[in-house]
């Protein structure tokens, strides 16, 4: 009877290690996803994601793989791919942050000067027009045909 | 003659105001629009063994495995997470841009984009029933706000598959 205990255990544990093995591509998945979905908030926040996105790609591409040849290299590889990903989040925010304030900084300049230019040349507009007409042409001599 | 040049700068004014108007309009349009994504679109086509549209295989036996690739073009403005659907239909198969087919799904891909990418999947299939005019239906599918929904791409591929023959 107590030799059979370790063989039970051994059968026990091999019979699960598929079960548990799908659980955690089942886990990186549900972690692909929640970071993906972080991934496009952040980018409705104006930061840059492209890196980012294809990086979660492959993260992908690896999960696949280790679906369907049960490699834990790949499955670990993706995992630390998407943990990469998660954790440079917070500064891709700050950065789309920051770029969306100069963005408007910009927006709100160009605007002003367009405005600006526009009164300019409202007003002096003809008068340097003509100045410089005359100062183009004022030496002309005028020839009667 | 004091009237006259009354008229000409009245004149130059009005160019020069029109001049602003154009200049100030397509200024503003530029600005306003800079990084907007007008029309978001996504694409899904399906290319031969040699990745060209054309070299389609029309004629395939009962397990034999064939070549072909999907193209997936992320034109969204945002980041997307697409799964293709490879579905088994025949000509009686209903699928439209908002109903997706209701048939066995053999094969699934998946990719994640950032705007403005595009990508070329190999895929490899094999179809275990015969049939004659059997459509190969890849359908696109979009991971949004943690649900999985029909993105309303489709397209199609006309198909007989037959039974080896015994010798």
């Amino acid at each position: 009877m107590i030799k059979i205990i370790p063989i039970l255990l051994t059968i026990i544990l091999i019979t699960s290690i598929p079960s548990i093995y799908s659980q955690s591509v089942d886990d990186a998945r549900s972690y692909l996803e929640y970071v993906f979905l972080r991934l496009r908030e952040a980018e409705g926040l104006g930061a840059n994601v492209r890196d980012e996105a294809l990086m979660l790609n492959e993260a992908l591409n690896l999960i696949r793989l280790a679906e369907s040849n049960s490699s834990a290299e790949s499955l670990s590889k993706a995992l630390s791919i998407i943990n990469m990903v998660n954790n440079s989040i917070p500064k891709l925010v700050e950065e789309g942050l920051f770029r969306a304030r100069m963005n408007q900084i910009i927006l709100a300049t160009t605007i002003s000067l367009t405005i600006i230019a526009s009164i300019l040349i409202y007003f002096y507009g003809p008068r340097v027009l003509w100045s410089l007409w005359i100062r183009a042409r004022g030496n002309w001599r005028v020839r009667r045909t | 003659m004091e009237g006259e040049e009354d008229l000409i700068d009245e004149e130059v004014t009005a160019v020069v105001l029109a001049l602003i108007v154009v200049a100030g309009v397509f200024t503003f349009s530029q600005a306003f629009l800079a990084g907007r994504v007008v029309e978001p679109f996504s694409e899904l086509g399906v290319l031969g063994a040699e990745m060209k549209i054309g070299d389609y295989p029309r004629e395939v036996l009962v397990n034999e495995s064939f070549k072909l690739h999907l193209y997936i073009g992320n034109h969204e403005g945002r980041i997307m997470y697409y799964t293709i659907y490879i579905k088994l239909g025949d000509k009686s198969t209903l699928v439209n841009e908002t109903i997706p087919a209701n048939t066995s799904t053999i094969a699934f891909y998946e990719a994640i984009l950032p705007h403005n990418e595009t990508v070329i999947i190999p895929v490899n299939i094999r179809i275990n029933t015969p049939g004659r005019n059997l459509r190969l239906i890849f359908e696109m599918w979009i991971h949004d706000g943690g649900l999985l929904k029909y993105h309303g791409r489709w397209c199609q591929l006309w198909l007989n598959v037959t039974a080896p023959q015994k010798p």
